[in-house]
């Protein structure tokens, strides 16, 4: 990684954004990312089939030219179903590990900043949420509310910050005996200015980290969701209900396995790249040689 | 602004047990005066200071008395009241600069995060003011300087950074707790030659807490000689030192090595530190005292003058049996 002049004036962002750019795997994975997610938005551009449409008659074909990655036993289309399923995976991931940093983050910092009485009310809540069985919880809220993409975020948002609050609130407690925060303190800057300007930028790093984690955990929580008939339904495709399908008939049409399987790993893989190259990049320090 | 500083005690409550850092310290500070807070670990000096600016976590510490800043008493007034004091009219400078800088944010940031926080200017205007500070402080180049992040500074460019962030909203008063330890010597030097010129610069008063008595000898105008949370001495420099009272304060002073006198080993004084989690009952020092008498285990103590600008507690000097 090259190291460049400081800039007058440059925000964290902006020199953040210059070494994002200077670390190639990490700007590898983003393209990737980027380039899965606008194949899904244009998914009807890009395939004339639909992800429901069945023609039994060409049941299980193997990759080819009218179909890219074959079929499965319905004569469904897999690259079709790969892209609308893509949409759901995505979406579900990105938006309930955004819902569960959001929280966490406003939970933890603030049972670690204030500590004591407020900071074992506020833990023993996660603990009791953690120990609450999750699969109820999904079936309680589906059945009062009718079920919907969004609540699957947010069942699924609700369990995952749990654990986004408990990492928090290890860093914040551990920040907080930092003399920089006393200084703060003695400069007369109030509680939530000192939270949002000093304490927040030094714990993004195990934030983004274990954030990154958190997406290809919650594809795979939806795709269980869906398993048990609480997520996405039939004939409707996310990345979990492909690779389970993919799994059943893998002896005989290993393509279905495959090509779901390829897409979620490498996805995986892309967000890890990004997470590393995320933390080294906001980490000013890093631009040490 | 004149800080008086009465009884003022702080204590610490830990399960069950209580310790008393401060104990019913009382004095005062005038506008433009260095007054210099000595004594050894654990006497009390840093406790004291961050106690009368609400520094110390409540609980488990309770701080009782009273410190008027003016017309405030910042030991009971609220906390938006006792907020718009710190870094605005009484700064504070702390012990090791590499730690008392926020690693991700960079000195523009930080520098100007007093003027921003107190007082109603833009940022272009706060960032004006920082780098002209930051240039006062003797730091060439801050235009370029000021964009660094504190890792690429060196401990001494850090603590006339740390300066130049406690001056910048000019206060009336600068608390410089051990400012110098983390430094070496001759950098030491130059933040103190700095300070003072900026004293006087600014007209502000400066409580400097240190165990160094070759600093207090050359750069405070009022000493406080602090041992168990109380002050044992106070004198106008010069007067500490040529009319010591005090067998603690002669102590101290003995135990700083001297490069004229050849000694086989260093003086030093005997006997444990005061445990601040014990009752007091007469002196604090008579247990580790040459000089001390029965009556000194027995006898409250009193700060008393004993001659003008110089007043001590021990009873055996008051009764004339020391002799100054």
């Amino acid at each position: 990684m090259k190291s460049k002049p400081l800039l007058a004036g440059n925000s964290l962002w902006l020199e953040a954004l210059s070494r994002f750019s200077h670390n190639r795997l990490a700007v590898t994975g983003l393209v990737f990312l980027l380039l899965m997610i606008i194949f899904c938005i244009s998914a009807p551009l890009l395939t004339p089939y639909t992800y429901d449409s069945q023609k039994l008659s060409s049941g299980a074909t193997p990759p080819g030219i009218s179909h890219l990655m074959g079929t499965d036993i319905l004569g469904r289309d897999l690259f079709t179903r790969l892209l609308y399923g893509g949409r759901v995976s995505f979406s579900v991931g990105l938006c309930a590990t955004l819902v569960s940093v959001v929280i966490g983050i406003f939970w933890g910092s603030v049972a670690g900043w204030c500590g004591g009485k407020v900071d074992s009310i506020m833990m023993r809540i996660v603990d009791i949420a953690y120990a609450f069985p999750f699969t109820i919880f999904v079936i309680i809220l589906m059945v009062f509310f009718q079920r919907s993409l969004l609540l699957l975020f947010l069942a699924i948002g609700a369990v995952e910050w749990l654990t986004m609050a408990r990492i928090v609130r290890g860093q914040v407690m551990a920040l907080r005996q930092q003399e920089f925060i006393d200084a703060a303190i003695g400069l007369g800057l109030s509680q939530p200015v000192i939270i949002i300007r000093h304490i927040l930028p030094n714990i993004t790093g195990p934030v983004i980290i274990y954030a990154t984690l958190t997406v290809p955990a919650i594809m795979l929580l939806e795709a269980f969701l869906s398993f048990l008939g609480l997520g996405v339904q039939p004939p409707a495709s996310s990345l979990g209900i492909l690779i389970r399908e993919g799994t059943e008939a893998m002896e005989e049409y290993p393509w279905l396995l495959l090509f779901p399987g390829a897409v979620l790993s490498l996805t995986l893989f892309s967000l890890n790249f990004i997470g590393d190259g995320l933390r080294d990049a906001l980490d000013p320090k890093s631009s040490r040689e | 602004m004149h800080l008086d500083i009465k009884n003022l005690s702080a204590s610490f409550h830990l399960r069950g047990s209580k310790v008393n850092a401060v104990r019913g310290v009382s004095l005062s500070i005038a506008d433009g005066k260095t007054v210099g807070i000595v004594g050894e670990s654990g006497s009390g000096k840093t406790v004291l200071s961050l106690s009368f600016l609400r520094l110390l976590p409540t609980p488990p510490a309770v701080v009782k008395g009273n410190a008027f800043f003016g017309n405030l008493d910042l030991i009971n007034c609220s906390d938006r009241e006792i907020r718009s004091i710190r870094g605005n009219r009484i700064s504070m400078i702390f012990q090791d600069p590499l730690s008392s800088f926020n690693p991700y944010l960079r000195l523009s940031q930080q520098l100007t995060e007093p003027l921003l926080c107190h007082q109603n200017i833009s940022r272009k205007q706060a960032l004006e003011i920082s780098i002209s500070m930051l240039s006062e402080t003797g730091i060439c180049d801050p235009h370029k300087k000021i964009t660094c992040y504190p890792h690429q500074f060196s401990g001494g460019m850090l603590q006339r950074a740390m300066i130049a962030m406690a001056l910048v909203t000019k206060p009336d008063m600068l608390i410089a707790d051990e400012p110098t330890t983390a430094l070496d010597v001759t950098t030491q030097a130059q933040i103190l030659s700095l300070m003072k010129k900026l004293q006087q610069q600014y007209s502000m008063s400066i409580i400097f807490i240190t165990h160094n008595l070759g600093i207090v000898a050359g750069f405070c105008d009022f000493v406080h000689v602090m041992y168990a949370g109380m002050i044992l001495e106070s004198a106008q420099t010069r007067l500490l030192f040529k009319n010591t009272a005090h067998p603690y304060t002669k102590a101290l002073i003995r135990s700083v090595p001297s490069l004229h006198s050849s000694v086989e080993q260093l003086y030093v004084i005997g006997g444990p530190p005061y445990d601040p989690s014990q009752p007091l009952k007469g002196c604090p020092f008579a247990p580790r005292c040459e000089f001390c008498v029965p009556e000194c285990f027995n006898e409250q103590i009193e700060l008393t003058e004993i001659e003008p600008e110089h007043k001590t507690t021990c009873i055996r000097v008051k009764q004339g049996e020391l002799c100054l």
